[in-house]
């Protein structure tokens, strides 16, 4: 096979795999990577389940709870539950979390509930000993990330 | 207080820093003994690690006195002398119940961070970027110790500093490669990188029962620890074909456990090391695997390879079909310290595990960056720079 030929090869299959990939993401819109359909987002918690909810869940959730819907399961095994949380329809975030992102509140009150229902309290990290912090834009961009880290990732 | 902070790629600078607090009340705070630098303090260094932030106080591995207790602490007193696992954990959610501590579900308050990178979130580690919990490390007078009950442990009478020192991390990062690598009596074990984890490493199988232990590494001062502390036999890579002489050993099979303590910036003298190269300093790949691929293709048909070496993104060139063909077992993890360290302690008190030899140049605080620029260039045979506060 002569270089021409390979190249043009390659570029064929270059371009039927990009084809390929456009067709794929009509259907799916994203990697697989986004948010769930439905909006749900879970955590699973070692305990009691009852003990969760009886009176209301750990203020972290029952803060948001008026806009969220919630679903307990048990977790296979020995894993304890699962709450599966997503925002209501017929609830305006805003009368809850004011200009906070919604998403981003019901994440960390997940993340909140869970901890303080297993550990009792919720892990503070800040303010920590620190040098000079310059201000750049990459230490920008790892301060938002830092900012925004509970209220975002995959959950 | 002072501490030893971050300031850029390949810079570091002793500042005067606030002194930590209690925050939470499982928290105490540690009058820093001794702190160690570590081989993956190194990648924080060299910036492959992309959440540090300039000012972030280094260190992770260290041994203290108890200055000051929260509310809820019960099992340690002012005055008291602890080694503290360089993963903080907090001892209830259903990873730390099952001994898995690293992956602790609230020991990072940043998990959306590493979630976007890894799909989940381990748990946090004191002086190791905003990506595992940006906690402040051990490089300092002070640190503060969240879940405290769960991540201090007190260290026996007649064990020294210098020993106890690595209980923290190098000792129980090591024997975890050898325990869940799966060494038994009887194994053949090969473990490439003698630094400290790969020393400990080497001890564990040892203590584990394995009847061969190999240490694979170029720096000779390093190998002669090995042979003269540790016990194992060594192999310097730079002048023998490794391969070729791991499968004379063990009449051609192969290692029966092989453990890579290396990590994302691994050296070699083959070919594929440039081409790690090139493509990293690119940034087309974050990880050079070359030992990783090594162990893999040296393991034994049916064996097992533990990575014990930090890694952060992706490499390339994955040698996924021997994995297959071979029916090899692949493991890894960040160190589950929790689960090892009180027997690791008694073993120290009974001299069956030893570890002040690591620390060959002991110096003080203010002296951090020209010890770090010893360890990396491995000035004057450094094994481990150690900082006393």
């Amino acid at each position: 096979m002569g270089v021409k030929t390979a190249v043009a090869v390659g570029a064929v299959g270059v371009t039927a795999g990009l084809v390929a990939r456009s067709l794929v993401r009509k259907k799916q819109e994203t990697d697989g990577d986004g948010r769930h359909p439905e909006g749900w987002k879970a955590v699973t918690v070692l305990g009691d389940a009852a003990e969760f909810s009886r009176n209301g869940y750990p203020e972290p959730l029952q803060r948001i709870a008026e806009m969220v819907e919630v679903r307990m399961e048990p977790a296979p095994g020995d894993k304890g539950f699962e709450v599966h949380a997503r925002l209501r329809d017929d609830v305006k975030a805003k009368d809850v979390v004011g200009d906070e992102d919604p998403d981003q509140a019901l994440r960390a009150a997940l993340r909140d509930a869970k901890q303080v229902f297993e550990t009792g309290e919720i892990l503070r990290a800040t303010p920590r000993p620190h040098g000079h912090r310059p201000t750049t834009l990459f230490g920008a961009a790892v301060d938002k990330a830092e900012d925004d880290a509970k209220g975002e990732g995959v959950l | 207080m002072k501490a030893l902070c971050w300031t850029g790629v390949n810079k570091l600078a002793v500042e005067t820093v606030d002194d930590p607090e209690i925050l939470n009340a499982q928290d105490m705070i540690v009058r820093v003994i001794l702190t160690t630098s570590c081989g993956s303090d190194l990648h924080l260094l060299g910036g492959y690690v992309p959440t540090m932030r300039a000012g972030d106080v280094l260190g992770h591995e260290f041994i203290g006195e108890v200055v000051e207790t929260g509310s809820a602490v019960t099992k340690h007193q002012v005055g008291d002398r602890v080694v503290v696992c360089s993963f903080i954990s907090c001892g209830k959610c259903w990873y730390c119940r099952n001994e898995l501590y690293s992956l602790c579900d609230n020991g990072n308050p940043n998990a959306g961070i590493p979630e976007m990178l890894w799909g989940q979130a381990p748990g946090g580690c004191y002086g190791y970027s905003h990506a595992l919990g940006g906690w402040a490390g051990s490089h300092a007078e002070y640190i503060r110790v969240p879940y405290a009950d769960q991540g201090a442990f007190p260290v026996p009478e007649g064990v020294s500093n210098e020993r106890a020192l690595f209980a923290s991390d190098a000792a129980p990062t090591g024997w975890m490669g050898a325990d869940l690598g799966g060494v038994k009596p009887g194994d053949t074990v090969a473990v490439w990188g003698a630094g400290g984890v790969g020393q400990m490493a080497a001890r564990g199988a040892i203590l584990l029962g394995a009847e061969r232990v190999i240490v694979i590494d170029r720096f000779q001062e390093r190998l002669a620890q090995v042979e003269s502390v540790i016990g194992a036999e060594t192999m310097n890579y730079e002048t023998s074909e490794v391969l070729a002489e791991l499968r004379e050993i063990t009449g051609g099979r192969g290692p029966d456990v092989c453990i890579e303590a290396v990590g994302m910036e691994a050296h070699s003298d083959r070919i594929d090391y440039a081409y790690d190269q090139v493509k990293q300093q690119l940034r087309l790949q974050t990880d050079r695997p070359t030992a990783v691929r090594e162990a893999i293709f040296a393991a034994r048909k049916g064996g097992s390879v533990f990575v014990l070496g930090v890694f952060g993104g992706f490499v390339d060139k994955f040698p996924l079909g021997p994995i297959m063909n071979k029916g090899l077992t692949l493991r890894s993890a960040q160190q589950h310290g929790h689960r090892y360290i009180p027997m690791l302690l008694e073993r120290m008190a009974r001299d069956e595990l030893v570890t002040e030899h690591l620390a060959t140049h002991i110096m003080p605080l203010d002296d951090g960056p020209q010890g770090y620029e010893m360890f990396k260039e491995k000035q004057d045979g450094c094994v481990r720079a150690v900082f006393a506060p």
